[in-house]
């Protein structure tokens, strides 16, 4: 089963419906949580497991389907609701008296863990120019001890959002997020926003940002340029390699047509896996071109 | 449940709550694929969906329906 590629159960007609689907499998294919219950078949036979492997954020795909019914509509707001902050996911290491873990474990739910904020992120991004539209509301704190399976306590879950919800910038959040909603502000179509391509793919890992500025600075002003390039270190000397990644950057860019808008690159993956010295290496290499770059910055840092 | 069964929050908490118990509260003695058995799951879905629906075996589709939520 490959978990890229999601199935959708949905609930009104489209292209690809799943016809014959009834409620209760459409709600047990989307609760077989690997290790709690098993898969289920459904029609042809055909294998589910839960999107929690690999899909547990779904804002990308709800943007996709989105885009495939309202396209030509304006986008109104994005709110996606978290499970519980990803730090504070935590599960104790195998040892000693406690119960053993396979290690396999251990690099799924992190994993999730980072697919989760990964997609955020991407969120934040895509939605960087069109303020008040896209909405990430997560518990932050207390839910780390609470297993899925810990039915008896519900009545923690709610005292932890409850305090989440009281906190005054979240507070402020919702009472934003009801006037979007009561009165959107139609800035863009989902069309014209899927056409920022922000590039995130599984299989890119990143937490790199590179920030172009939305028009050319004012011209005559090369001390600027020094100054910002000045902040951005060297790769190490022994880099090597990454050619294909490097090269994608590039086009990504656009670096010959020297185009003015804004473009975020997103590198992210383990600490250790050499995002940095990649983002190192492709500005030294761009040097020549990246006539209107004026800012980087590390925003997770590695 | 709050798209296609089109519960109210409150009453969602409330048979979250009954099916979470029902379905964790016994965990599989024998573990196969997976801890909890999916049988107790799924005769806890069907009895929510018979509930709100008048039939367990409600389709997921609803054909010209316009009003409702996209789910």
């Amino acid at each position: 089963m490959d978990a890229n590629i999601p199935v959708l159960f949905r609930s009104y007609e489209s292209r690809e419906t799943h016809t014959n689907c009834k409620i209760w499998e459409a709600a047990r294919a989307t609760s077989a949580a690997p290790t709690f219950f098993k898969h289920i078949e459904i029609g042809r036979a055909q294998p589910y497991i839960d999107g929690g492997l690999g899909r547990n954020n779904p804002s990308r795909a709800v943007l996709d389907e989105a885009k495939a019914l309202f396209g030509a509509r304006h986008i109104g707001c994005l709110v996606s609701i978290g499970t519980g902050h990803a730090e504070t996911i935590s599960i104790k290491k195998p040892g000693g008296l406690r119960p053993i873990v396979p290690t396999d474990i251990f690099d799924t739910l992190k994993a999730i863990t980072m697919d989760c904020e990964a997609i955020h992120e991407a969120m934040l991004g895509l939605f960087a120019k069109l303020p008040t539209t896209y909405f990430r509301l997560n518990v932050e704190h207390g839910m780390q001890g609470i297993k899925l399976s810990e039915w008896e306590r519900l009545g923690n879950v709610e005292a932890h959002t409850s305090q989440y919800l009281k906190r005054k910038e979240i507070e402020e959040k919702l009472a934003l997020l009801v006037d979007v909603i009561r009165d959107p502000k139609a800035q863009l179509t989902i069309e014209q926003l899927s056409k920022q391509n922000v590039s995130i793919r599984k299989s890119d890992i990143f937490t790199w940002n590179i920030v172009y500025p939305a028009s050319p600075g004012p011209l005559n002003e090369p001390a600027h340029d020094q100054r910002e390039c000045k902040l951005c270190p060297p790769p190490v000397a022994s880099f090597i390699g990454r050619k294909d990644i490097l090269d994608r950057m590039c086009s990504y860019f656009d670096l010959e047509t020297q185009s003015t808008c804004q473009r975020i690159f997103v590198l992210h993956g383990l600490g250790g896996a050499g995002k940095s010295q990649l983002a190192f290496k492709f500005i030294e290499e761009s040097k020549g071109n990246l006539k209107r770059y004026t800012n980087w910055s590390n925003e997770i840092p590695p | 449940m709050l798209g296609r069964l089109r519960m109210d929050v409150d009453t969602a908490i409330k048979h979250y709550s009954t099916l979470t118990e029902h379905v964790f509260s016994q965990p599989k003695r024998w573990k196969g694929e997976g801890k909890f058995k999916a049988t107790r799951l799924e005769e806890a879905m069907k009895a929510m969906v018979r509930d709100t629906t008048g039939n367990s075996e409600s389709l997921l589709l609803e054909h010209n329906e316009t009003t409702g939520c996209r789910t």
